[in-house]
């Protein structure tokens, strides 16, 4: 039953997977990927010499912990409050409204963000005036942008997220909130003692898939939000869009490989680990 | 969810309809806030995207247009066929790429998620292992345009997405979680495998098959990465593509220093084009959005297959 | 989730080179060419004796709905002429470079190809050996064009000593200046003419500040540019290392450590402390837009070019003074900014040079491929002048890109100002009375030290930006990037590239 997909995978997966050897190569379009010389790591060299090498890997394994960690919270919060809501109708609209962020591209949310934060008219800082308070160099204060970053991420992905938890609590079984209401538990007790444990293993996968990308940040929030503004770089920069930076004068295939195999490999380990701890607590529940 | 809700005990009843309904008026209040943040913007793109760009600089976002000009609109829609035609193609692709997918993630998720089956961890971690390695793109590339010949074709909009391994394992999740004395219970009455699946297993998972069916069909609709690669002729161009293309084309003719005067002084509002594309991309979807709702909301009652 | 995300980010880094998802690899390797004729048979014979063969053109650009008409408008002068049928290929922009990597990768087969500095990277392709020298062809199979540049235009071309493409002619030299708008430059009597630096702007941009309040005076405080310090940027605009165009010994120096650049970053700052520019920066997109609202007065650090003024009322919707403060010179870079290419893999390369003859010396076919059909996408304003205006359906086929297809001085004027100052003698002229560079058709190989300069990318993206757009203090700001840029080995550059410097000037004698 299994066999269409696994073929699918094996076509367009696995018969190019020989190309990875490319990462080790200088290779050159007339000789091809077999005849192109092997040159061991240099292509890992630059990544590797990077002078703020620590600052990027710091700042993608710290933001995407962040956001992994408050993605799982607003996403399994709002499927929590829409699952109680008692009016259709209004389940619909809410969910449909906080799914339309999904459709608008980081372009697009680059640009509400600085209407929203510029320093010449920004409206966050024209509220601050009128506030009383100072206004704030939002562009150059990189201290607040991994909460705005976190915030804009949530905001854009938590009406997806949602979605998963909510088809989650739909599959569970009516009888428990039954007896659960018969023994006298409130609402509070239910979600407690009923739904939460029961969404846990979507959470248990959900975060060790994403666990594997830990190394990949999600390159659009962090170009087009921060507008690729230097000044916020010590704690927006992160692997992918230095990547971008270093390489946008000589574009080299073999670097960018090199690139993508150490994010693949590290995100790798860090999943057979995880996932052999979660095997340990409950077999279950692991990915493999 | 709601007939849950409606099984009270008899000494809440009594209480008045504000207290009996404080809970909910709250989280209508919490809710209603939340979707204000988040219809707001949707709003303001809509509005954007009608507005003269020359006043849209002059005096910001808002949620009507300042001055009304459907210029960013008349740029995009300047060959309608070539839209349309775009349409179609992204709607063929979305529809049969989604229920492709859906077929055979399900049936791969449904073998990975049964607890008897031997190869069940090799085979999952055969999946994983693809979501993290690929042989990259030029290798990629190769095998499809040049042995798999797959160049300008509908096929190449969807084959290589068939298996997404995050699905998989949500769909696996999702199955997991089905009670297991029905498919035990099954196999002893001498339902075959393609029996147990298609009577018990798809009828109690369907919140979770229109969520993934949903995700298809916005990765589907969304993708423009695999036309970019794969389509030369703009007969097959997908709509996400053809958008990109138009405002890839346009903002390098804005921006390149390189560029001359333009024969024709069309001005090439580049801010509003980018709100129109989100427009003209997002309503059908949202409309797909809806239609696959109430999978979401129904739900099954558990109770009823019991009694079979 | 993440899925979806990770396909959106891939989507943002298009026109970026194969990042972090792209990856390896490739194509059997390839064997010799077959040739589709020996060159001995072609000069031979005449052309209607030729056998029939179609050369395609792969470029950058819209996929317009009449791309194939102008195809068949092109084959019907081409094919009496040399008996080939033109098919044109044009790929959308934001998949030019990736897709001609890819289909290089695969070895497909191409002929004639448009190959720059800043798209579908000329000395990457070299290297990758994917398109071909073309010495031996250039001056049998086109004659015209051969003979139509001096030899210094096409040295400028050359990489280790052999010219791998045909430059475009167009405006080369890059005399960096400022823009103006016209209203204020009048109202508050700026002379442009007079103004030699930027330094001399100053009163006219407080006098703005001061009396409008709706506009701002600048901008950007931008106004680094190595030309106009004299500089030539031997490795690239991005990468600080320079010669000074006139320096007959040569020497291969930090140009951030210059004296130049540090009073540029000063005057930058100077200006922004002074609020002459937004507090934030725009992107040059929409720039554009905030131009044309009348947001600002001044841009600087752009090309004055003969006729200019007129393309840049057209952009911005204002008229507009400009001025040059930049003694102009040639260089490399320059001359090498836009040209074409033949494919490693074309199966006929006498004929592809034959049709690079006709694009840089037939104007009817040249101005069929760069402005469409007449009649049908343009029709003359006034035919005496060369002045044309577009046709009822322009919009089926107006690349806009004269300087991406042959020689631009060819093409028809499309203003008739453009053609009272005869915009493309005076751009000749300008390039032809512009004293070349010592380093004029050196073309640094980047191989050996792809790693540096990897790093080096990043920081100038980092710390040179804000220093020139005067958002940081140079007095703190600018050592530290000095020490950043020798940590990732900036003196190695220098050295390599004064090595392959010393070699090429001891090969040129």
């Amino acid at each position: 039953m299994g066999a269409p997909g696994l073929l699918v995978l094996l076509i367009f997966s696995y018969l190019p997977m020989f190309g990875v050897v490319i990462a080790f190569k200088d290779f050159r379009a007339n000789l091809g990927i077999f005849n192109s010389q092997w040159i061991g790591l240099k292509n890992f060299e630059f990544l590797f010499r990077s002078p703020v090498l620590s600052r990027i890997t710091t700042n993608t394994l710290t933001l995407n912990v962040l956001f992994i960690v408050s993605g799982l919270v607003a996403s399994v919060g709002l499927a929590l409050l829409l699952n109680e809501v008692r009016l259709k109708i209004a389940t619909r609209a809410y969910q449909t409204v906080v799914f339309f962020p999904y459709f608008i591209s980081w372009v697009i949310v680059g640009y509400f963000s600085f209407a929203l934060l510029n320093a010449d008219n920004g409206l966050i800082n024209g509220f601050l005036t009128t506030l009383g308070q100072e206004p704030v160099a939002w562009y150059s204060s990189p201290q607040y942008w991994p909460w705005i970053l976190m915030l804009t991420n949530i905001w854009k992905s938590v009406g997806y997220g949602s979605v998963i938890y909510l088809a989650g609590m739909l599959g569970i079984n009516q009888e428990y909130y039954e007896a659960a209401m018969l023994d006298g538990a409130n609402k509070v007790q239910q979600i407690r003692y009923i739904t939460l444990p029961h969404l846990v293993p979507i959470m248990v996968i959900m975060t060790l898939l994403a666990i594997g990308r830990i190394f990949y940040a999600d390159f659009g929030l962090f170009y087009y939000v921060t507008r690729d503004n230097s000044l916020l770089y010590s704690t927006t920069d992160v692997i992918d869009t230095y990547v971008y930076r270093a390489l946008r004068v000589n574009a080299d295939i073999g670097m960018a490989a090199a690139v993508g195999l150490y994010q693949s490999v590290v995100g790798f380990a860090l999943v057979l680990i995880s996932n052999w701890l979660v095997k340990r607590v409950d077999p279950e529940r692991s990915l493999f | 969810m709601a007939t849950t809700l409606q099984v009270k005990p008899i000494s809440q009843q009594r209480r008045s309809w504000l207290s009996r309904n404080a809970g909910q008026l709250g989280l209508h209040a919490i809710l209603i806030t939340v979707s204000v943040l988040f219809l707001v913007p949707l709003l303001v793109v809509i509005s954007a995207s009608l507005t003269d760009e020359i006043a849209l600089t002059r005096n910001g976002y808002g949620l009507l247009p300042s001055q009304l000009s459907f210029e960013a609109y008349q740029y995009i829609l300047l060959d309608p066929t070539q839209i349309l035609r775009s349409y179609g193609v992204t709607a063929t692709v979305t529809a049969i790429g989604t229920i492709a997918a859906l077929t055979v993630m399900s049936l791969l998720a449904y073998v990975l998620a049964r607890q008897d089956f031997t190869w069940r961890r090799p085979f999952s971690f055969f999946v994983f292992f693809t979501m993290l390695f690929n042989g990259g793109l030029v290798p990629t590339y190769i095998l499809i345009t040049q042995y798999l010949k797959l160049r300008d074709t509908l096929w190449v909009l969807f084959l290589p997405y068939l298996v997404v391994p995050w699905f998989v394992f949500l769909l696996r999740t999702y199955f997991n979680t089905l009670p297991k004395e029905f498919i035990e219970s099954a196999k002893i009455d001498g339902a075959s495998e393609w029996r147990i699946y298609l009577n018990i297993v798809i009828p109690l998972s369907t919140p979770a098959l229109a969520t993934i069916g949903l995700f298809c069909i916005l990765m589907f609709w969304n993708d423009w990465w695999l036309a970019l690669l794969y389509i030369n002729e703009p007969k097959l161009y997908p709509l996400q593509y053809l958008l990109y293309a138009i405002l890839r084309n346009a903002e390098f003719l804005s921006s390149n220093s390189a560029a001359t005067a333009m024969l024709t002084t069309v001005k090439v509002p580049l801010q509003t084009i980018r709100m129109a594309m989100a427009v003209i991309a997002i309503g059908p979807v949202a409309i797909a959005f809806l239609a696959l709702q109430r999978y979401f909301v129904r739900g099954i009652t558990l109770g009823g297959l019991k009694g079979e | 989730m993440a899925t979806i995300h990770k396909r959106a980010a891939a989507a943002l880094m298009i026109g970026m080179l194969l990042a972090a998802c792209a990856a390896p690899v490739a194509a059997p390797a390839p064997t010799e060419a077959p040739k589709g004729e020996t060159p001995k048979a072609a000069e031979e014979a005449k052309p209607t004796e030729l056998p029939p063969v179609t050369i395609t053109f792969t470029y950058g650009g819209n996929v317009f709905k009449d791309v194939d008409a102008v195809s068949d408008a092109l084959s019907a002068i081409a094919q009496p002429k040399i008996n080939a049928t033109i098919k044109l290929k044009p790929i959308d922009w934001g998949a030019y470079d990736e897709k001609m990597k890819l289909a290089f990768a695969a070895g497909e087969e191409c002929d004639i190809v448009f190959v720059a500095p800043w798209i579908n990277n000329y000395i990457q392709n070299i290297a990758n050996g994917n398109i071909i020298a073309l010495d031996d062809l250039l001056p049998q199979y086109a004659p015209g064009l051969w003979k139509s540049m001096p030899a210094t235009s096409w040295d400028a071309a050359r990489v280790n000593g052999k010219i791998y493409g045909v430059p475009n002619q167009q405006i080369w030299v890059k005399p960096f200046g400022f823009n103006v708008r016209k209203d204020l430059a009048d109202k508050y009597k700026l002379d442009v003419s007079k103004i030699t630096k930027y330094e001399e702007l100053e009163p006219f941009l407080d006098a703005v500040k001061k009396g409008e309040p709706d506009v701002t005076p600048l901008q950007s405080a931008y106004n680094w540019m190595f030309e106009t310090a004299g500089f030539d940027p031997i490795v690239s605009q991005e990468t600080p290392v320079a010669i000074r165009f006139d320096d007959k010994d040569m020497k291969v120096f930090n140009a951030a450590a210059s004296p130049e650049f540090k009073a540029s970053v000063e005057l930058a700052r100077k200006w922004y402390l002074a609020g002459y520019t937004p507090k934030d920066k725009i992107e040059s997109a929409d720039a554009e837009a905030m131009w044309r609202a009348g947001k600002f007065a001044m841009g600087l650090a752009g090309v004055v070019k003969p006729g200019g003024d007129i393309e840049s009322r057209q952009r911005f919707g204002q008229d507009v003074y400009q001025q040059s403060v930049t003694t102009p010179f040639l260089t490399t870079a320059g001359s090498t900014a836009t040209m074409n290419g033949v494919c490693r893999t074309s199966k006929n390369p006498e004929r592809a040079v034959m049709v690079l003859e006709l694009l840089n010396t037939d104007k009817e076919f040249y101005n069929l491929i760069s402005k469409g059909i007449q009649g049908k996408h343009w029709e003359w304003a006034d035919e005496a002048n060369q002045v044309i205006k577009a046709g009822p359906n322009n919009a089926d086929y107006n690349p806009n890109t004269d300087w991406e297809f042959g020689n631009q001085f060819n093409a028809y004027y499309i203003d008739p100002e453009q053609a009272k100052i005869k915009a493309w003698d005076a751009t000749y002229k300008l390039n032809n009375d512009s004293p070349p560079s010592v380093a004029l058709g050196f073309n640094f190989n980047p191989e050996p030290v792809k790693t540096e300069l990897a790093n080096i990318s990043a920081i100038v993206k980092e710390l040179q930006d804000p220093l020139t757009n005067g958002r940081v203090d140079p007095e703190t700001a600018l050592p530290d990037y000095l020490t950043r840029l020798e940590e990732a080995g900036l003196q190695t550059v220098i050295d390599e590239c004064q090595k392959q410097l010393n070699e090429w000037a001891q090969a040129k004698k």
